[in-house]
């Protein structure tokens, strides 16, 4: 059977179908739990509302979802893989100012993904105000309890539930379609929707129904996830189920809009004592008697839809940190599915920013004023990437790519000027997230490559005869068998200075073998290839591991496979030199050099420089030390401190006393 | 995709036995040196955005008493010239 990179079949089948269904459209298919609630709020129910409002879905689902997303994003697939740090491990090289945009647009990412599940198992708990006796209910507590136990299991992988997931939703977007088609057959007036001229009428007529958008905006913010999630399932997937969705949504949202026809003149406002509340035509299409079912299968829908949230994020936060963008944080490996990953730390974070959320906004009709605003930012970096990738990777013709530019960028300025309106009501919240996301994404960017910048490198030719003299020196005392160091340089003959140093000054470390490892990140997701070059043979070698940007770097593990390859090929020979330790154990030994920068104090920084550099530097006190970021047991690690020099203090009055000499 | 000067310069100097070169900056100092090691630009590793120097006078003392390097760095874009003194061949950069 033919596999994709990632492991997953690339065949089309009906379980393939189902996976998709259950991983890709949690988000977007949960949609209808809260859009038209959105639209029409508080408003007095007219055809104007319902037809124009219905017409703006469906033409923001076949545009935004359909067109840009499902036709021409999923197009940019990197090695299968999806998402904004795919398609810009894609195209960086073909544009110089690509970096700001990107963190930009995966900052306000994960701020929508910490909203997103709190709005969605809001919405679907909401449902039970509507059962009789239920109308006073607390949903807060409730909805807490669910987002706690559904953080508290992430640590034990979602592999067992995952297989029940592509069912369930299947059984979701039947309810959809089941439900809209009932309301529809009643009132088959409403597929006049379809008519743009209703949506033209709605956003240029009706009372403030530009900034409407914004509630219509909700429609489509799951079409960003649905790029991310793309490597679990396959374009090929995702295109052949989205037609299936996609009439399954566009069924349930008429449905909700035939309803609303049919309770013209009235509002959605209901009094439950002094509470004013707003009903939900989701919950208002379904027959009384299948309430209780029905909110169960919504909240299991909305929790699908937050785990494929959660999922994401790790996803996303793991190729922020292997692009350098996020400090290095523990990843784990909840089940042998290649490709799942929890990252306690994040989930950390999402569970208390998710709880915080819930008791801000109390409910789901506050939190849809929050939401959205982010994603729009998102969505527009999405479109300034896909740009270049149209334009140099397939290189389309330039009038088109710009033409399509020019068509996305319009639709999406105008859901930002439409959810800027959102910024006083609960927006500024999640552009608040953004900006400690994108604070800590850029100072990280920026502080590892100032570090990198006052990298020296040297030419190793130079210093060979010196490390062969030195490992055949029996006075000098043998610090291992094998010394290997982490490198960054590439070319056969380079190596950093530092490393140099720490060989030959102060106390001299003897070695029988020098190993000089170079991992480089290739955007290849899955790749794991290495080359060796033996500078000096059996002394002096230089291994080059290739790893894909969603492996994890278990450089010890790699380096030892290598090693013992290289004996079985017997291209290294391990037992030319016995010495004292191979009297009581032949077991080779080796020992890893992990040199790490801090700030020194000689450093004067500029106001910019002091807050980046100092972050950058405290983030990675917190994050994961070089060690275990590199996957090497710590046993085998000695750890050595440089400093880093950026900006030497340059005016130092110092005075010898009884002397009038200034240094 | 054709290398650019840092990166020929790179090239060719690693490959000298002789490595004494005479390098002519844009203000038109001369200096006489080898290269002692580079710094390459974080966002593109095939450029060297600066050199190491450590002119012909200094030679035996590359570094101070406190392990620091001695000569002095230079940006690339200041250099106008570089001599070989291995075959007296030349390299301008513009």
């Amino acid at each position: 059977m033919a596999l994709s990179k990632n492991g997953t079949k690339a065949k089309i089948t009906a379980a393939s179908l189902l996976v998709a269904l259950g991983i890709i459209y949690g988000d977007i298919g949960t949609s209808p739990l809260y859009v038209l609630k959105a639209v029409v709020g508080d408003r007095p129910i007219d055809e104007m509302l319902v037809y124009g409002g219905i017409s703006c879905v469906f033409w923001t689902i076949t545009f935004q979802t359909t067109f840009k997303y499902i036709f021409l994003t999923l197009k940019a697939d990197n090695n299968g893989e999806g998402g904004i740090f795919s398609l810009y491990a894609l195209v960086r090289r073909y544009g110089k100012y690509l970096i700001l945009p990107t963190i930009l647009g995966a900052s306000t990412l994960l701020a929508d993904g910490i909203i997103t599940p709190p709005i969605s198992v809001a919405s679907a708990v909401e449902g039970l105000t509507n059962l009789n006796g239920l109308e006073h209910i607390k949903t807060v507590p409730i909805v807490i309890g669910v987002i706690c136990i559904l953080f508290f299991f992430q640590m034990y992988g979602t592999h067992k539930v995952g297989t029940a997931f592509g069912p369930a939703m299947f059984f979701w977007f039947t309810m959809l379609l089941t439900l809209g088609l009932v309301q529809v057959i009643q009132n088959p007036a409403i597929l006049k929707a379809v008519n743009p001229i209703y949506a033209y009428d709605f956003l240029t007529k009706y009372p403030q129904g530009f900034i409407l958008l914004g509630a219509v905006f909700l429609a489509t913010t799951g079409a960003e996830a649905l790029y991310s999630d793309l490597g679990h399932c396959g374009r090929r997937n995702v295109r052949l189920t989205w037609g299936f969705v996609k009439t399954c949504l566009l069924l349930n949202y008429m449905g909700q809009g035939a309803w609303l026809l049919s309770h013209k003149g009235e509002t959605l406002v209901q009094y439950v004592g002094k509470t004013k509340t707003i009903l939900n035509p989701f919950y208002e299409i379904m027959p009384h008697w299948f309430l209780i079912p029905g909110i169960i299968i919504s909240t299991m829908a909305a929790i699908i839809a937050s785990q494929a949230l959660i999922s994401g994020s790790y996803t996303l936060i793991n190729e922020a940190m292997n692009l350098n963008f996020w400090p290095r944080v523990a990843v784990r490996q909840p089940s042998e599915v290649k490709g799942q990953i929890y990252i306690p730390s994040v989930n950390i974070i999402l569970w208390i920013g998710c709880v915080l959320m819930v008791l801000y906004f109390q409910n789901s009709s506050n939190m849809e004023a929050a939401y959205g605003l982010a994603i729009t930012l998102t969505m527009m970096v999405t479109t300034y990437l896909l740009s270049f990738f149209l334009l140099f990777k397939l290189k389309w013709n330039k009038i088109l790519v710009y033409s399509l530019v020019l068509l996305f960028a319009s639709i999406e300025i105008s859901f930002f000027i439409a959810n800027i309106h959102k910024f006083p009501e609960g927006g500024y919240i999640t552009l608040l997230i953004s900006s400690v996301f994108f604070f800590i994404m850029y100072s990280v960017y920026k502080g590892r490559k100032t570090s990198n910048r006052f990298t020296k490198f040297v030419d190793l030719g130079k210093y060979v005869a010196d490390i062969k003299e030195l490992s055949e020196d029996d006075e000098i005392p043998k610090t291992s068998t094998h010394l290997i160091y982490l490198t960054k340089a590439n070319k056969r003959h380079e190596i950093e200075e530092k490393i140099m140093k720490s060989i030959f000054s102060k106390h001299p470390k003897r070695a029988d073998i020098y190993w000089f490892v170079h991992i480089h990140r290739t955007p290849d997701p899955y790749n794991l290839t290495y080359t060796v070059t033996e500078l000096v043979e059996d002394k002096v070698i230089k291994v080059n591991i290739n790893i894909g940007f969603r492996v994890q770097p278990r450089t010890e593990l790699f380096f030892k496979k290598i090693v013992q390859e290289l004996i079985n090929n017997r291209e290294l020979n391990l037992h030319l030199r016995p010495d004292v330790a191979t009297k009581y154990n032949d077991e080779p030994d080796f020992k890893f050099v992990v040199i790490e920068k801090f700030l020194s104090v000689e450093n004067e920084f500029t106001l910019r420089d002091g807050i980046l550099l100092k972050t950058y530097f405290l983030l990675k006190r917190q994050g994961l030390s070089d060690e275990e970021a590199f996957g090497l047991d710590k046993s085998d690690v000695i750890v050595e401190h440089v400093p880093l020099v950026y900006q030497p203090a340059s005016k130092i009055e110092l005075r010898r006393e009884g002397n009038n000499n200034s240094i | 995709m054709k290398p650019e000067g840092s990166a020929i310069l790179h090239q060719k100097y690693f490959s000298l036995s002789n490595k004494l070169i005479e390098i002519t900056l844009r203000d038109g100092q001369v200096i006489t040196c080898t290269i002692a090691g580079f710094f390459r630009d974080p966002d593109n590793q095939e450029q060297i955005i600066e050199w190491h120097i450590v002119p012909q006078t200094l030679q035996n003392t590359a570094e101070d008493i406190f392990n620091t390097a001695t000569g002095q760095t230079i940006k690339h874009s200041q250099i106008r010239q570089v001599v070989f003194r291995e075959d007296n061949s030349m390299m301008f950069f513009t």
